[in-house]
């Protein structure tokens, strides 16, 4: 077989170095070869895995950046919350330091920061260092600070002597303690307001004077509604309704939790997800898959935003006649194979349609953008067997789809612990645009699989906080 | 020619330009001989070019260019379809050794028909073929290039020269016949 037979000569004489004409054509498709190449040295791959990445850091850059406002509004609700509760250890303490601020130095300054949003404030700064059960006391103490604030305010302006103040704010407490307390009753907190009104009227007389009265009304608005609930209670003929301080523990107590409760949340979540790969005129395909990280930001308890990045692996098989103009193909069966390497970075928005216990259940959508990292193709024409055709295309970081893919599921939820979820999603991603080197319209329907865990658990444990990491990451 | 392989290693533009129209055309013949088609021999050549282009810093002067251009061609092609070589076994090798002792008689064909004849063998064949026939490897560089053993490779080319010869003697009796109507209708 060694020797060189007549066949082979007469092939190697007349195939070898014949000549072939320049092709300008071949050389314009070399040039953007070579500046193709270029090009993606600019972008990296490495550089659009990033972005899924910080997709998510953004995400917890967001909360964490949230975390400090989101703390000094707890502590100002939990102030308000306190006029529901009762004026239990701290008050004194608390009255102290609140007065201790109002002595007539304190009077040319902003009337705001003696009022009862002021005093949240106050409270806020000098409590930073405190644990949670102090700032608690103080705040329950806090109702008892503004009313001997508004009576000193009064009496430092010439309307009440500062020991009468003093006296009228404790008088009612020290007689009776299971009585409301005289700042209570809304005849004198009417008084205050409206001696607080005319005092603004005469040291503001500037731009600060529309915030003041916003802020007053607000707080007045507060105060009666509590001080009518307070009368309301004071004048009932029922004994027992009068000293019923169930009702407005429990509801101290709603009120407390729905304050308590942060407004985002972050979750992180590791996926696997199978899926059918289909494409037009699509025969049999074998299982693609996909593995992820993901990141999910809760917006409320209905709402929530997710994103990062999902590594897919896309299979499926094309196939038909070629139509009998082609004159290559003319007539004959044809398919084509195809193997390609996907980074999805979905960016979706999940509602919460059903919380329960432990099981939740939500709707997902929104956008895919597709970046194609390697995609094989595999033509072929002819009946199976050694005179069959095949030809082959592979194509690396060539093709990008910004926002290409809808994405549509439905995820169930079960809670396991507090910060643990698991999850099953069956989704269905369907293309805006022509996928890939073939712009094939390109559709995935499959089940993902998760485990999802909550980065910064609830400060207090409760449905909430199982509704919180049971918003799980949509794909 | 050495200062545009040097203007090459620069990454030059126009150098890249000469090398690649000075052997356009010895590139292209080997990629025809290996491709299923003009268009895929095209994309095989290009492929190859940006290998020479990336790679040409590697390039030994003292060895003929060609030598090394030609080496590079070759293995595009051969990754370009690797997919595609099914292979196949054939134990009646040596009865057939004789194939192609008849094929004197077509010393004058031209270059189009014999590369459509070559172009025509499924890949597995026209790599076996190619390599051995017309390029000079033996069946070990073969087997060893393709991941195939050595007696895969003798049966493929077996089968590739049958192919050829079936191609040849069908060619010859269309010729014949068009002769035939030619001189009827002469």
């Amino acid at each position: 077989m060694g020797k060189e037979n007549d066949l082979d000569r007469l092939f190697k004489r007349g195939l070898d170095d014949p000549e072939i004409p320049f092709n300008e054509v071949d050389w314009k498709r070399m040039e953007r070869k070579l500046d193709g190449k270029k090009s993606r040295k600019v972008i990296p791959l490495w550089l659009i895995s990033l972005s899924g990445i910080a997709a998510v850091l953004a995400i917890v850059m967001l909360w964490v950046f949230n975390q400090p406002e989101l703390i000094g509004q707890q502590n100002v609700r939990v102030q308000q919350g306190a006029k529901f509760g009762t004026q239990a250890a701290g008050r004194e303490s608390q009255s102290d330091t609140a007065v201790a601020g109002l002595d007539g130095s304190a009077l040319p300054e902003r009337i705001e920061e003696k009022l009862p949003v002021g005093g949240g404030r106050l409270l806020t700064n000098q409590g930073s260092g405190l644990t949670k059960k102090g700032r608690k006391q103080a705040s329950e103490g806090s109702l008892l600070a503004k009313a001997e604030k508004l009576l000193a305010k009064k009496a430092d302006m010439g309307f009440l002597s500062r020991d009468a103040a003093a006296g009228q704010a404790k008088v009612g407490m020290q007689n009776d303690p299971g009585a409301l307390p005289d700042y209570l009753k809304p005849g004198l907190y009417t008084e205050i307001k409206r001696d607080i009104e005319s005092m603004n009227g005469q040291v503001a007389g500037n731009t600060e004077t529309a915030r003041l009265k916003d802020k007053s009304a607000t707080i007045a608005s507060d105060s009666e509604i509590l001080a009518q609930k307070a009368n309301a209670l004071a004048n009932s003929k029922d004994p027992l309704e009068r000293l019923n301080t169930g009702g407005m523990t429990r509801e101290m107590k709603k009120g407390m939790e729905k304050m308590l409760r942060p407004d985002a949340n972050l979750i992180l979540t590791a996926m696997a997800a199978p899926d059918i790969t289909t494409a037009k005129s699509s025969m049999s395909s074998k299982i693609s898959s996909n593995f992820g990280v993901l990141g999910t930001y809760v917006l409320s308890p209905k709402f929530s935003l997710t994103s990062g990045a999902v590594y897919s692996r896309k299979f499926y098989n094309s196939g038909g006649t070629a139509p009998a103009v082609n004159s290559y193909t003319s007539g004959a069966d044809w398919e084509v194979k195809a193997d390609c390497n996907v980074l999805d970075i979905p960016v979706n928005v999940n509602y919460t349609l059903l919380h329960k216990k432990r099981l939740s259940v939500r709707v997902n959508t929104g956008l895919s953008s597709y970046f194609m990292l390697k995609e094989k193709y595999e033509f072929i024409t002819g009946q199976p067997g050694p005179d069959q055709e095949i030809s082959t295309l592979e194509v690396n970081n060539q093709n990008k789809h910004l926002f290409g893919v809808a994405n549509v599921s439905l995820s169930f939820d079960h809670q396991l612990t507090q910060s643990l979820s698991v999850g099953v999603q069956p989704f269905a991603k369907l293309p805006l645009t022509g996928i890939g080197n073939g712009d094939v319209n390109l559709k995935s329907a499959g089940v993902s699989f998760s485990l999802n865990i909550g980065l910064f658990p609830a400060k207090k444990p409760g449905k909430y906080a199982a509704n919180r990491f049971s918003s799980r990451p949509s794909f | 020619m050495q200062g545009i392989i040097n203007g090459c290693i620069r990454k030059e533009r126009s150098s890249q330009f000469l090398l690649y129209k000075e052997f356009y055309s010895y590139g292209m013949a080997i990629c025809r001989r290996y491709a299923l088609s003009d268009a895929d021999a095209a994309d095989i050549l290009n492929d190859g070019f940006l290998k020479v282009f990336t790679h040409i810093e590697r390039y030994d002067p003292a060895k003929p260019f060609k030598a090394w251009m030609a080496r590079i061609m070759t293995n595009t092609a051969i990754d370009h379809y690797r997919m595609n070589l099914k292979f196949s076994m054939h134990d009646d090798v040596t009865s057939h050794e004789d194939i192609g002792d008849m094929a004197a008689v077509y010393d004058q064909l031209a270059y189009k028909d014999l590369l459509v004849m070559v172009q025509g063998l499924s890949p597995a064949y026209r790599t076996v073929f190619n390599l051995f026939a017309i390029d000079g490897y033996s069946h070990e560089e073969i087997a060893e290039l393709l991941d195939i053993s050595v007696g895969t490779s003798k049966s493929n080319l077996f089968k590739a020269r049958q192919k050829l010869q079936e191609k040849l003697t069908h060619h010859n009796a269309s010729t014949i016949e068009n002769h035939h109507i030619q001189l009827k209708y002469r």
